[in-house]
């Protein structure tokens, strides 16, 4: 089966949602959690729409940030390598869902973390370095491009759509 | 003693019976819905003798509040502050026997007033005139909250305390990390980023008190235009008081009256300083404006692993887990310097409500 698609079916119940259910509501409680409902129903949609997308670009510019850390500790001998090249070694077989996507996101944003604890560990002797500092400035455009993947997200879902509580 | 699934007039009914050995008979049972960390219901009942009495019931959302802090520590807290000479409500009791209610809760004195100000949202000098004396009014009360013995009543065992004043920044880096790590957050690069910038940055404390945390308009009850009660302590901590002058809702926006601007966050911190017994620094109220905002990502942390574990996690915490939680990591990303922060209109946008909404259309 391919249509109707979740996306479609889920439009379906946020638009009957909106038209039958809202309407007969009185308590300020019950209308506050349907206006908090009507927000994420078009938040999921969007999510189904665009986040496999949004992961699979966020796996491929981790794995690029890690492989320069790697290196670049290889080349220093700052400090040793090992476990960050396990952790790019260990690639899933497939990602082809959004569960799996997710997963590899979190395992490499783990390794990611690990090794900013390590960077910090290291600043006393190497805060000069300009290679250091190079990957320092990397480690931030990775977070500042992964937070506006997250921004397509959630804006065109919430902004100027009305109270959300 | 019959089970009840969540709490409920009937519940009550049957608590007071059983557990107090009191016949009532409840008024009003209604659930206050501004909150979204906890569940908070106000109670009007009558005893036996007809006399009309009221309580605050606190609990846990179904499947856990939205920080990770725990509900006893707030009782906790809100038993020491009793004892502190601050307008606070009055704990009552503790109860978390599964037999006699849905879950854990605790209980505390409804005071008489309102988060609301009347005449507050009016436009004009009356309106400008009333938030002047209401944001005056709030930084009295926190420098009370800051000149109290917190000492002397045993708040370190709840809270922890930094070793001194130099370490108080550091302290409060400390603890947010600690709870990140104890309930097992999902690892956020930009947490990890934030916290760096702020342990190599820390400063000094002009002292070390106590620190009410969330705090401002909506927070605190107001009755003829004066605090009765200083309410919702879940990020309080022993730490910087410059921490609470960073995050104030509501009371340190611009005030114009006559043409001059007599109030804002400068001016706020300048009254502040005047009346409190130690002054702040506008430089440290600066650096809590990211701790505090770190502090806020981290709570966010929690409310999504509370989502993540139970379909009962409510829509509002899914909702804070989404786009408010997304919001918070924009504004902490542009403060380093990593990306665009949020259209500023946006947090205007996050505090209407359902509510609001029906009131201005009302009035």
């Amino acid at each position: 089966m391919i249509h109707p698609t979740c996306r479609e079916v889920l439009a379906t119940v946020a638009a009957s949602f909106s038209r039958e259910i809202v309407p007969e509501l009185s308590s300020i409680e019950a209308r506050s959690s349907a206006a908090t409902i009507e927000h994420l129903l078009r938040h999921v949609m969007l999510r189904i729409e665009e986040e496999g997308e949004v992961l699979m670009r966020d796996i491929a510019r981790l794995r690029t940030l890690l492989a320069h850390i790697a290196d670049w500790m290889e080349q220093t001998g700052a400090v040793s390598p090992e476990s960050l090249s396990t952790a790019l070694a260990n690639e899933p077989a497939d990602l082809w869902t959004l569960q799996r996507q997710g997963d590899e996101a979190l395992r490499l944003r783990a390794s990611l973390v690990a090794v900013q604890a390590q960077l910090d560990g290291l600043a006393g002797d190497w805060a000069g370095n300009e290679g250091y500092q190079a990957l320092r400035r990397e480690i931030g455009g990775y977070i500042g491009a992964q937070l506006m993947d997250e921004a397509r997200l959630i804006a065109p879902a919430f902004s100027g759509r009305g109270p959300r509580r | 003693m019959e089970t009840f699934p969540d709490f409920c007039t009937e519940w009550f009914v049957s608590y007071m019976n059983r557990r107090k050995g009191q016949a009532v008979t409840v008024d009003r049972f209604e659930r206050f819905t501004r909150g979204t960390s906890r569940q908070t219901w106000f109670v009007h009942y009558r005893g036996e003798d007809g006399a009309p009495q009221s309580v605050t019931i606190r609990t846990d959302h179904p499947a856990g509040a939205g920080d990770p802090t725990s509900l006893d520590q707030e009782f906790a807290i809100y038993d020491r502050l009793g004892r502190m000479g601050l307008p606070t409500a009055r704990a009552l009791y503790w109860e978390e026997d599964p037999a006699s209610c849905p879950r854990p809760f605790f209980a505390r004195e409804l005071i008489d007033g309102s988060w609301q100000i009347g005449g507050y949202a009016l436009a004009g000098e009356d309106g400008a005139r009333i938030r002047f004396a209401a944001a005056q009014e709030h930084m009295r009360a926190l420098a009370a909250v800051h000149d109290a013995d917190w000492r002397a009543v045993g708040f370190a065992a709840i809270l922890g305390a930094p070793e001194d004043e130099a370490d108080a920044a550091r302290f409060y880096v400390r603890r947010q990390r600690a709870l990140l790590a104890e309930f097992g957050a999902e690892p956020q690069p930009l947490l990890a980023e934030v916290a760096r910038v702020l342990l190599e940055g820390a400063p000094s404390a002009g002292r070390v008190s106590l620190c009410k945390g969330t705090n401002g308009l909506g927070e605190e009850v107001f009755r003829d235009g004066r605090i009765v009660a200083l309410s919702d302590w879940e990020e309080a901590w022993i730490g910087d008081p410059a921490s609470d002058l960073a995050m104030v809702q509501g009371f340190t926006e611009v005030i114009v009256i006559d043409g001059e601007t007599v109030w804002d966050l400068d001016r706020a911190v300048a009254y502040y300083n005047q009346v409190a017994a130690v002054p702040v620094t506008m430089e440290n109220v600066r650096y809590y404006q990211l701790a505090r905002m770190f502090g806020r990502l981290v709570m966010f942390a929690y409310t999504t692993t509370v989502v993540q574990r139970s379909a009962n996690a409510t829509v509002r915490q899914s909702w804070t887990a989404t786009e408010v939680q997304h919001a918070v990591k924009r504004v902490l990303a542009h403060a380093l310097g990593l990306g665009e922060g949020p259209d500023p209109a946006l947090f205007e946008e996050l505090n209407q409500s359902v509510e609001m909404q029906a009131q201005e259309a009302a009035s």
